[in-house]
């Protein structure tokens, strides 16, 4: 909340105090209070600049110290910017998340246009340790940066360069678009993320499209023909969706209205029903963020060249018409095919145990080395 | 041997094995307790039982951790009280003798992980899994036998020794948490960049990660999962 | 192979508070020798040597004719232990002792066993912790004769025990040496214990071998001696005087203690101007007593 609108709140609660101790006859006296208040607030706001200032000054002084040799690659349409000794795993990073995930997409401005700073820390990342920030300022670039310390290696690094392009990517659709508002701002996830979160978000529909309902994948997806769908919700799920639709910041329904009232307060599934059906995608969606990515680009991968223009070219309508345009087939198609896509790729959540059985026999016949080797037990 | 070396140890070990055992039994069951059939809001089944889980997991390679300490301390007990004077004094030799004494443990690991796959079993097969999920009672017993072995061998390796043994191997792991510590401090003092160098917490993620010794607790315990 | 058990040279130290020095012995084969030494002589710490227990700093050890600690697996099939403390496991049962042990050795005859047990009438379902220590005495020296073996180590075996039940332990020893022929090394500090059933003998003293000889020579060599008229050394004796005392202080009646005495040994004292007066035999347990005396530092030994 920027510091006029904290003014803002300051003015209208002291001015109704005002009001309230000497009556409208005071109104020059509030005026007055209104303008002390407004110039308080003005020298609050330089102070406060002046202090961010000198933080970032001095910020930047110390990260001039620790500015070191950078060199730029070129990786498919974008630039990664690197530390020199870190420029082959920066490029070898990006060029496989790039030919693995992403090499779908062509005409792209938002990733043409951007470099991704990359930086493995040694350590856990700090102000201090910025090193390529001066170097990296300015709006289209994006920063991987990514310590060594508490990740288990390269697949952690390579999740980061995913949802550093992703980010990018997302730069495609403006904010207020209808495709913006559909994705939302969930991180890229391969299948088997995207699985976890659809089964384990607590929906009815979202059970029913992973057993194999694509109806239910259009409602849990937001992607369907809104009206026919109250059946994929339980009346538990239709009142939680009228419960934020009637939240004044959404302004979806009226709480005053017969039916939401006989839903929320009466439990009358007809009536919440009858107001769902009216509810628009944003609310009936029930699936993740994430999951809408990964049928986006599946829909991409099935809409081979140019799918990704085709949904930048659309990002204000309706995502289901987005989703046919890319893909270039019907949707329940699409979701028929997405969704035998990421079951297969359920994810196999006991994979490493065969492995651990060995790391856990070697270990133990080490182990029983050092036993055979203790004082008592070494051969006299 | 291997038959007499697990009777000796199974006679020394059964008493203490029993709380361990009705304990592996009951937290499969602990876990799923409240749910199942006739909860009205089942589109939150899948959540809650999940989060439900959260709440029991650390448990379980607690469990394991303590029934491979009990297995081991129990297989050298009686030999450390006789000064392993008749250990040394039988016709095998030593590394048969440790290797025999070792099995035995192993084997005796199995009636835990038993007891924990009955009540897996029985947990996974009282609810009505919501779509989506399936549940692991094999996996999640082979982890709790895998992880109660490198808990055995652990501190088996450590009994085999003498109480001096013990003491050095101790001290040393104080000395490394201490020292390490210190290290960490003396090169943010000396080099800003080092500030965030952490020796402790780096060698306890290499332990802790997939090949180290301790992976098999850090790994997936989970009896109910996607 | 003429010794069942020989050790030559062997030190080990355990700290500053000792050590064995420079031990040798030769225990002959087919010999029940006795091994005498007061408490903390180091005889135990001997016996878990020879047995591989105790990793020696120098010397040379073999037992049955084969290395120590090379073969010691081989060896200790055939050795049957009783060692100075009951060291089996305590909440097992007589049977299931005697089962865990017997699957050790190979050659353990089970009905041997079976007829040890009757004789020395211990109960089979009896707990070893609920035993007493006459019982325990008896299921250790039956676990170490069910495997018939060649070589019978016993340290200390009926250290409290009553008379009844060590008159027991003995006697199955002896009708199992007298059967086999088997080797037998007892140490004991019971000296008239000893006596009786030793054919040789070897005596530690803070961890050293004072002597070793057979227990005839034992007995019959080490004298005492009133000698009138005692010279004041004796360099180039044919004995060993371990002791000398003056009857009345004045110091022309000495009593002396010898070793390796024979009568003709007195005109060699009445050559330096002395007279054997007495020749008094000693028992095993004088003689022992006087030649630990003799051992240590502080005794002269002659003049």
């Amino acid at each position: 909340m920027g510091s006029a609108l904290w003014s803002a709140v300051l003015v209208t609660c002291v001015a109704g105090r005002l009001d309230a101790q000497v009556g409208p006859a005071t109104r020059p006296m509030e005026e007055e209070a209104i303008q002390q208040l407004l110039a308080l607030e003005a020298e609050l706001d330089l102070a406060r600049a002046g202090s961010v200032a000198a933080t970032y000054a001095a910020v930047l002084e110390r990260v001039e110290a620790n500015r070191k040799p950078t060199v730029l690659r070129q990786v498919g349409p974008f630039e990664v910017l690197a530390l020199v000794e870190q420029g082959d795993l920066a490029e070898e990073m990006f060029t496989d998340v790039w030919r693995n995930d992403f090499s779908s997409v062509t005409g792209s401005p938002a990733l043409e246009s951007s470099t991704f700073a990359f930086e493995w820390w040694r350590t856990a990342p700090s102000e201090v340790g910025w090193t390529l920030t001066p170097a990296v300022d300015g709006p289209t670039m994006r920063r991987v940066e990514v310590s060594r310390l508490y990740v288990p290696g390269r697949d952690r690094l390579r999740s980061s360069v995913t949802t550093a392009v992703w980010s990018a990517l997302r730069g495609d659709f403006p904010d207020g678009s209808s495709m913006r508002d559909w994705l939302g701002y969930a991180d890229y996830l391969p299948g088997a993320g995207a699985y976890r979160v659809l089964a384990v978000t607590p929906s009815a529909a979202n059970r029913a499209c992973l057993a194999g309902d694509t109806p239910a994948c259009a409602a849990a997806l937001g992607v369907a023909d809104v009206a026919a769908q109250p059946e994929w919700f339980t009346r538990e799920e239709k009142q939680r969706m009228l419960g934020v639709a009637v939240q004044p910041w959404m302004g979806r329904a009226d709480r005053d209205e017969p039916d939401v009232r006989a839903c929320l307060e009466e439990n009358v599934e007809s009536a919440c029903d009858r107001v769902v059906g009216r509810l628009g995608w944003v609310e009936m969606s029930t699936a993740p963020s994430s999951v809408k990515t990964h049928l986006l680009w599946y829909a991409i991968r099935v809409g081979g060249d140019g799918a990704w223009a085709r949904a930048v070219e659309r990002a204000d309508a309706n995502p289901a018409e987005v989703l046919v345009a890319v893909s270039g087939q019907p949707l329940d198609q699409l979701l028929r095919g997405w969704q035998v896509d990421l079951v297969r790729q359920r994810p196999d959540v006991h994979a490493g145990l065969a492995g651990g059985g060995l790391t856990v026999l070697f270990w133990s016949l080490v182990l029983a080395g050092f036993a055979m080797r203790s004082t008592r037990w070494r051969s006299a | 041997m291997y038959q007499p070396m697990l009777f000796v140890h199974w006679k020394q070990a059964r008493m203490l094995l029993v709380p361990f055992v009705l304990a592996a039994f009951a937290l499969p069951l602990l876990v799923v307790q409240g749910f199942g059939a006739g909860d009205s809001d089942v589109s939150q089944e899948a959540y809650r039982i999940l989060a439900n889980y959260q709440v029991w997991l650390p448990y379980f390679p607690m469990l394991a951790a303590s029934v491979g300490a009990v297995l081991a301390l129990t297989a050298w007990n009686w030999d450390h009280h006789l000064g392993h004077i008749y250990a040394l004094s039988l016709p095998v030799a030593r590394w048969e003798y440790v290797m025999l004494k070792m099995g035995a443990g192993v084997a005796l690991a199995l009636v835990p992980t038993a007891a924990m796959w009955i009540g897996a079993q029985l947990a996974s097969g009282s609810i009505v899994m919501p779509e989506g999920l399936r549940a692991y009672p094999n996996q999640l017993a082979a982890r709790f036998f895998l992880a109660t072995l490198m808990s055995y061998a652990l501190f088996f390796a450590m009994g085999a020794g003498t109480i001096k043994t013990t003491v050095w191997i101790v001290s040393a792991v104080l000395f490394f948490f201490v020292g390490g510590g210190l290290i960490d401090i003396l090169l943010g003092a000396f080099d800003p960049t080092m500030s965030d160098v952490n020796v402790v917490a780096s060698t306890v993620s290499w332990l802790a990660r997939a090949g180290g010794p301790f992976a098999v607790f850090t790994g997936n315990w989970t009896l109910i999962d996607v | 192979m003429n010794s069942a058990i020989e050790l030559s040279g062997v030190s080990w130290r355990a700290g500053k508070s000792f050590e064995l020095t420079d031990v040798s012995l030769r225990v002959p084969v087919g010999s029940i020798y006795g091994f005498l030494g007061p408490n903390g002589s180091g005889k135990t710490t001997t016996i878990r040597t020879f047995l591989g227990m105790l990793k020696p700093d120098r010397g040379d050890i073999r037992v049955l004719g084969k290395e120590v600690p090379r073969a010691m697996r081989e060896i200790l099939a055939c050795v049957g232990y009783v060692p100075e403390r009951p060291h089996v496991y305590p909440a097992l049962t007589v049977a299931e002792q005697v089962r865990y042990h017997s699957a050790f050795f190979p050659t353990w005859d089970r009905g041997w066993a079976d007829e040890l047990t009757n004789r020395l009438q211990l109960d089979p379902d009896r707990k070893i912790a609920r035993m007493s220590k006459g019982e325990a005495g008896k299921l250790l020296l039956l676990l170490a004769l069910g495997q018939r073996p060649s070589l019978l180590v016993l340290d200390e075996p009926t250290d409290g025990l009553d008379p009844v039940v060590r008159r027991d332990v003995l006697a199955t020893v002896l009708d199992y040496v007298g059967e086999t022929q088997a080797t037998v090394l007892i140490s004991s500090h019971l000296v008239h214990e000893l006596e009786r059933i030793c054919d040789w003998v070897g005596v530690m003293d803070r961890g050293r071998v004072v002597t070793e000889m057979p227990m005839q020579h034992f007995k019959n060599g080490i004298k005492r001696l009133r000698v009138v008229g005692a010279p004041v050394s004796v360099p180039d004796a044919p004995f060993v005087v371990l002791s000398r005392q003056s009857d009345n202080g004045a110091g022309s009646t000495e009593t002396w203690i010898v070793r390796g005495w024979e009568p003709p040994m007195s005109y060699f004292i009445e050559g330096v101007g002395g007279t054997v007066r007495d020749v008094f035999d000693l028992d095993l347990e004088e003689s022992f007593v006087e030649l630990l005396r003799s051992s240590r530092p502080t005794t002269i030994r002659s003049r």
